[in-house]
C-alpha cells in the first residue's frame, strides 16, 4: 500500500515533464522541411557584408554581390570591396566551383571545402540547403538556446563528398528554422560553430539575414555576414557564366 | 722544345702577361661551365628529391558522384607493370600528399605535407638539412612531421610542439588531427615552396585513406638515361591492367603537375579541388598518368642550357682575343728575334727547327695560362662552395645550402686542349713567316 502511495505521488510529480516533452518529430522530414524553406523557387539575389576577425591577421572587411539560383544549384558571387580584391568572382556551376583572378584574368578550380576570401566561411556555405541530400539523422535532444526551446540534432553524411562529415544541427521548435550548427571533422574534433541569430522571410520562403562564423580552431577568429538587398527578382542566364565575370572585368 | 722552353722564361714579364690573359679566359670559363655543371646536378638531385624518384605514376577515380579523386586503389596495376623494368629499377616508394593549415594557438601556416613510405627511400631523409630535432624523434613518432623552420618560426613554435592540423581529405572533406613537431629543416624555396614530411600512413590518415593506398609511386632508375625508355615502357605495361592517360596529356598543361602546380600538389595528381567529372568522361578504377623528371625539368634544363652557351660564347670571345694578342705578339718577337733567327739558320737550324722553337713557345704560354688559369678556379670554386647560402630565396639551386660546382677531368682536359690548339694556331702564321726568313738578310737585320 505505502508503496503503491509512493509510486503514484511519483507519477504525479513527474507528470508536468512527461506533458512538456513534445512529441518527436521525423527528423529526416524536418530536414527535407529545412531545406525546402530554405532554398528559393525564384533566383535571388543579395548583398553581402563580410566581417573576418582574425586574431594574427587583423580584422578586415568584404563586400560580395550574390546571385543564386537554387533550382539548378548555381551561385555567383562578385567582390566589390576591398578596392585591391574588386572584381574577383566564385562560380558555382555544373556542380564545379571556380574562382577568377582579374589580375591573371585566369579561372582556378576550388574545392567547396575551400575558405572564401580567408574567412571561416566555405565555398559549401553560399550554395543551396541540402541537410536531406546529404546527411542521415542519428541522434536528437531537446534543450534551450536563449530563450527558444530547440531539438539538437546529430547528422553523419550520407557520403564522403560534403564539406563537414559531422554536424549538430539546432533547430527551433517553433519555426523549424536552425538558429545553431556545430560543425565537425572526420575525427569528430569540433571545427566550427555557426550561428543564425535572425532571419528574413521572402514569400514563404526564409534567408538567414545575419550568420556567425566562429573558427573553433583558432580562438578568436570569426566571420560576420550580414545580407542585405535580398531581391527575389529573375537573374539573367549568363550571370552564372565565367564570360559573365570576364566580362565585368573589362 | 728546350729552346722555346727557355725562350719563354727568358721573356718573363711578356709570357706572363699572355699567359695571364689566357689564365684569365680559361678561369672564367671553367668557372661557368663548372657551376652550369654543378647547377644541372643540383637542381636534378633536388627534383628528384621532391617528387620522390626519376619516374612517377599518380592514379585518379570518379566517385559514385562524380567527381576525381586523386588516390590510387588499384595498387596491383602499378606493382605488376613494375616487373617489366625491374632490372632497371634502383628502388621504389609510394608517397601521398596533404595541402594543410597547421594551426598553434591563435597563428595559422598553410603547409604541405608529403607523407614518405620509409622502407623505399630510406636515403631520402639523409638529404634533409635538419636544423633542430632529429630524424629519431621522427621516425620514432609516427605522429610526427619535419617542417620547414619557416613554418614553425611563422608559428612561434619550436621542436617537440603539438600543432592542430586541418586539411582536405580526398573527397573534399574537412580532416584534423594534432601531430608533433619532430625536426625543422632548412627552408628550401621555389617551385611550388618548401615541403614538409610526414609519415605515409599519418598522411593517409588525414586524407582518408587505407595506409596501403598511395597517390604516387615513384621510381627511382639504376641509370638515368632509361628515364624516357622506362617511362613509355611503364605506360604500355599498366595500360594492360588499367586505363591509362596518353603521355601527351599527362604531360600538357595540368596534367603533369610538374614544376609548378604539381611541385605545390608534390606531382601527387592535378590539385585543386575534386573536378565533376561529365558523365560521357567517367571511367571505372583507376585511370593512370605515367610522367618524369624530364617533364617537369624541361624549364630548368633550358635556362641551364642557356648558361651553358652564354659560358661558350665568352669562351670563344676570350679565345678569339687572345688569338689575335698571341699573332700580334709573335709578330713582335718575330721582328725583335730576326737577328738570332738568321745566326740559327747559319749555325745549320732548319726551317721546320725556327718554325717549331715559335710553336712550342705558344703551346707552353698558353698551357701555363689555362694551368693557371684551371687552379684559380678550383680556389674559387672552393670558396665559393664553402658559402653558406640557405638563407637565400634560391636553395632549390643549392645542395643543402651551398652552391655545388662540377668539373669534369675530360671536358677540362678537352678545353684545355682546344685552347692550346688555338695557340698554336695562331703562332703558325708569325712561325712560317719566322722559319722563312734568309739567312743572310736575317744576319744583315737590326731594328
Amino acid at each position: 500500500m505505502k508503496h503503491t502511495i509512493l509510486l503514484l505521488l511519483f507519477a504525479v510529480l513527474m507528470m508536468p515533464n512527461v506533458l512538456a516533452q513534445d512529441e518527436v518529430p521525423d527528423f529526416q522530414e524536418v530536414l527535407s522541411n529545412i531545406d525546402r524553406i530554405s532554398n528559393f523557387g525564384t533566383d535571388i539575389s543579395l548583398t553581402m557584408a563580410m566581417d573576418i576577425k582574425d586574431p594574427e591577421e587583423g580584422d578586415s572587411t568584404r563586400k560580395v554581390q550574390q546571385f543564386r539560383r537554387d533550382q539548378d544549384d548555381m551561385f555567383m558571387m562578385l567582390i566589390q570591396e576591398p578596392e585591391s580584391r574588386l572584381g574577383q568572382g566564385t562560380l558555382r556551376v555544373d556542380d564545379s566551383i571556380w574562382s577568377y583572378d582579374p589580375e591573371s584574368r585566369q579561372f582556378a578550380y576550388r574545392s567547396r571545402s575551400d575558405s572564401f576570401e580567408g574567412s571561416s566561411a566555405r565555398n559549401s556555405d553560399f550554395r543551396r540547403s541540402s541537410n536531406a541530400e546529404n546527411y542521415d539523422v542519428v541522434g536528437h535532444s531537446e534543450g534551450k538556446l536563449g530563450n527558444f526551446d530547440v531539438w539538437i540534432v546529430e547528422l553523419e553524411a550520407k557520403h564522403e563528398e560534403v564539406t563537414f562529415p559531422f554536424k549538430t544541427i539546432t533547430i527551433s521548435k517553433g519555426t523549424n528554422l536552425i538558429l545553431k550548427t556545430e560543425d565537425y571533422g572526420l575525427t569528430k574534433r569540433l571545427l566550427r560553430t555557426s550561428y543564425f541569430p535572425s532571419y528574413t522571410k521572402i514569400d514563404d520562403k526564409f534567408i538567414a539575414n545575419k550568420t556567425i562564423f566562429v573558427d573553433a580552431l583558432v580562438e578568436g577568429k570569426s566571420t560576420t555576414i550580414t545580407y542585405d538587398n535580398i531581391s527575389a527578382s529573375d537573374i539573367p542566364d549568363n550571370v552564372f557564366t565565367k564570360a559573365y565575370i570576364e566580362r565585368v572585368n573589362r | 722544345m728546350r729552346i722555346a722552353f727557355k725562350n719563354v722564361l727568358r721573356h718573363l714579364k711578356r709570357s706572363l702577361l699572355l699567359g695571364g690573359a689566357i689564365g684569365f679566359g680559361f678561369f672564367v670559363f671553367t668557372l661557368i661551365n663548372s657551376f652550369t655543371n654543378g647547377l644541372s646536378t643540383t637542381v636534378e638531385r633536388n627534383f628528384t628529391d621532391l617528387f620522390g624518384g626519376h619516374v612517377y605514376v599518380t592514379g585518379s577515380e570518379v566517385s559514385e558522384r562524380g567527381s576525381e579523386i586523386n588516390v590510387v586503389k588499384d595498387t596491383f596495376a602499378v606493382e605488376d607493370a613494375v616487373y617489366a623494368i625491374e632490372d632497371k629499377i634502383e628502388s621504389f616508394n609510394t608517397r601521398s600528399s596533404a595541402g594543410t593549415t597547421m594551426v598553434y594557438g591563435t597563428k595559422e601556416e598553410n603547409q604541405r605535407i608529403i607523407g614518405l613510405n620509409f622502407s623505399g627511400e630510406s636515403t631520402f631523409l639523409e638529404t634533409l638539412n635538419i636544423i633542430d630535432g632529429s630524424l629519431e624523434n621522427f621516425l620514432e613518432n609516427p605522429n610526427s612531421v619535419i617542417l620547414p623552420e619557416d613554418t614553425v618560426d611563422k608559428l612561434d613554435a619550436i621542436v617537440g610542439e603539438i600543432l592542430v592540423v586541418r586539411t582536405t581529405t580526398i573527397n573534399g572533406q574537412q580532416n584534423v588531427n594534432d601531430l608533433v613537431v619532430a625536426a625543422t629543416i632548412r627552408t628550401q624555396e621555389g617551385f611550388g615552396g618548401a615541403s614538409g614530411y610526414g609519415h605515409i600512413e599519418t598522411v593517409n590518415q588525414l586524407l582518408n585513406m587505407t595506409p596501403d593506398q598511395y597517390q604516387s609511386f615513384n621510381i627511382y632508375l639504376k641509370d638515368v638515361n632509361d628515364i624516357d625508355f622506362v617511362t613509355e615502357e611503364l605506360q604500355k605495361e599498366i595500360a594492360f591492367f588499367a586505363e591509362v592517360e596518353p603521355r601527351a596529356a599527362a604531360t600538357g598543361p595540368g596534367g603533369a603537375g610538374g614544376a609548378g602546380g604539381g611541385a605545390r600538389g608534390g606531382g601527387f595528381g592535378r590539385g585543386g579541388g575534386n573536378r565533376v567529372v561529365p558523365e560521357e568522361e567517367r571511367w571505372f578504377g583507376t585511370k593512370f598518368r605515367v610522367r618524369n623528371l624530364n617533364d617537369n625539368l624541361t624549364g630548368i634544363r633550358s635556362l641551364i642550357n642557356t648558361m651553358d652557351r652564354i659560358g661558350w660564347i665568352v669562351f670563344c670571345v676570350i679565345l678569339a682575343i687572345i688569338m689575335v694578342g698571341i699573332m700580334n705578339s709573335y709578330r713582335m718577337v718575330m721582328l725583335e728575334r730576326t737577328a738570332e733567327i738568321g745566326t740559327m739558320r747559319a749555325m745549320g737550324v732548319q726551317k721546320g727547327g725556327i718554325r717549331n722553337i715559335f710553336i712550342w713557345e705558344a703551346f707552353f704560354t698558353a698551357l701555363g695560362g689555362a694551368l693557371a688559369g684551371l687552379l684559380l678556379a678550383l680556389i674559387a670554386m672552393f670558396i665559393f662552395g664553402q658559402l653558406d647560402l640557405s638563407a637565400g630565396r634560391f636553395s632549390f639551386f643549392l645542395s643543402k645550402g651551398h652552391l655545388q660546382f662540377q668539373t669534369s677531368i675530360l671536358e677540362t682536359a678537352r678545353n684545355i686542349a682546344i685552347l692550346c690548339a688555338m695557340a698554336v694556331a695562331s703562332v703558325y702564321v708569325p712561325a712560317m713567316a719566322a722559319a722563312n726568313l734568309k739567312p743572310a738578310e736575317a744576319l744583315r737585320t737590326s731594328y
